[in-house]
């Protein structure tokens, strides 16, 4: 499973129960939901997609592959505005 | 950098301010006639360790936006390595607020080098006419230098924003000086001043700005422009739960001897000394006098609850308890401008 490393330059700030991340690059300011903070949090962690998964699915009541998906989707988001980096090979589909 | 507005606000009101203005002197160069700030009777300066210490302070409760302020914070001789500490820091926003006369160039050439962290620097001017800018601070040759040292600061990617100070003696000129400015890739922040010769009335900033002058100041804007105006304040005020400055919740101001007060408007209230505070939410929450400029809403002020006026008005709370010691009755400059907006909105709307 992929592990995701915060990308360097980034400032983060925590105010009571908000995150704020800013990506100076982009100059744009994000912050998350309940779930995302916690995912995010998790990231900030070091852990994989895999034991994130496990952990959305001890905490919130849902089920193994809604858990995935969602996990999946919050990762692409933070990939894709340049929070987070793949540190390891992503695996790649059969198809 | 936009910042969802409904999550700043949602922290202010829980009494989490994520702005902190800090002036690290109170010290000035420039003489201008209407800043209360370089007559204050204490002129109590923190050392470098301390001004560290406060923004250390700052930043692990949760200040997203830090801006260094005074005075002229360039008077400090400690004032990059306050600058090279608060970088560090990594707030999401870093900002300066000077004159910029002692901008030399080894300053210059250090202050360019701490972009992107640094991410603006805000200086005073008076007019794009070099004789009338220097002639009021008293600085010669202070517009020439803003002008060199404002390009250096944009290229190497520093925002670099123009405080234009408008006041009798340059109310009629202000449209000429922001095309000027604008032209040059400034950016441009207007606000609107009174000479007070009187300092202790200028120290606790007592004192309105009349109808007339906020009358030749609108009507004196190009049209797009007035009509940016209104339709700031008017965004302003329906973005505002309470029909008041929302700044008393989402900002606070460190004076030069470490006191936190809820803003540069607002001096009369203290809530603790940054340097000694555990908790700037619990200074906050706990403080007896803030509690009722908090809780104030435009319906608690007899005078504004029906006025006609108050979608063009964002009144001040802090002028209002400078001026009566309470919040009974509003500021008059805050009237005053607004019924200027409100004219011009219907001069807008007839050459429409």
């Amino acid at each position: 499973m992929p592990v995701y490393q915060i990308v360097e330059g980034l400032a983060i700030q925590e105010v009571a129960d908000e995150v704020f991340v800013l990506n100076r690059s982009a100059a744009v300011v994000h912050t998350f939901n309940g779930t995302g903070r916690f995912c995010w949090t998790l990231v900030r962690e070091g852990l994989t997609a895999k034991e994130i998964v496990d952990r959305l699915t001890e905490t919130y009541d849902i089920s193994t592959e809604q858990a995935e998906l969602d996990c999946k989707e919050f990762l692409a988001e933070l990939e894709s505005s340049g929070l987070i980096a793949c540190r390891s090979p992503k695996i790649k589909s059969d198809g | 950098m936009q910042v969802a507005k409904d999550k700043i606000r949602r922290l202010g009101s829980s009494g989490h301010p994520t702005r902190a203005l800090f002036e690290v002197t109170s010290r000035c160069n420039a003489r201008c006639g209407y800043c209360y700030i370089a007559h204050r009777k204490t002129a109590v300066e923190l050392s470098t360790s301390q001004v560290i210490r406060a923004m250390d302070n700052l930043h692990s409760q949760g200040i997203l936006f830090l801006v260094i302020t005074g005075g002229e914070p360039f008077l400090r001789p400690d004032i990059l390595e306050i600058l090279n500490h608060a970088r560090s820091l990594n707030f999401l926003s870093l900002s300066i607020y000077t004159n910029g006369y002692l901008i030399d160039d080894s300053r210059l050439a250090q202050l360019c080098g701490m972009a992107p962290n640094l991410r603006t620097i805000q200086m005073s001017v008076f007019s794009h006419i070099p004789e009338v800018h220097d002639s009021y601070m008293g600085l010669p040759g202070s517009l020439k230098r803003i002008m060199f040292s404002g390009r250096a600061l944009m290229d190497s990617g520093i925002r670099v924003t123009l405080s234009l100070n408008v006041l009798e003696f340059n109310v009629d000129t202000t449209q000429e000086s922001i095309d000027f400015f604008s032209s040059r890739g400034f950016k441009i922040l207007v606000g609107c001043f009174k000479d007070i010769p009187n300092l202790e009335v200028r120290t606790h900033l007592i004192g309105s700005i009349e109808p007339d002058f906020f009358e030749r100041f609108v009507t004196g804007l190009a049209p797009n422009l007035r009509r940016k105006y209104l339709r700031d304040m008017q965004n302003r005020c329906s973005d505002s739960g309470t029909g008041l400055c929302e700044g008393r919740f989402t900002q606070v101001m460190i004076d030069s001897a470490g006191y936190i007060h809820p803003c540069p408007s607002f001096p009369g209230i203290t809530m603790g000394n940054i340097i000694s505070t555990e908790s700037l939410h619990s200074a906050i929450l706990s403080s007896s006098e803030f509690k009722a400029a908090r809780a104030l809403t435009r319906d608690d002020i007899p005078a504004c609850k029906s006025c006609d006026f108050k979608s063009f008005c964002s009144i001040c709370i802090g002028k209002m308890h400078n001026e009566f010691g309470g919040y009974d009755k509003p500021c008059p400059q805050s009237c005053h401008y607004a019924q200027a907006l409100r004219k011009a909105g219907k001069l807008s709307h007839a050459a429409a």
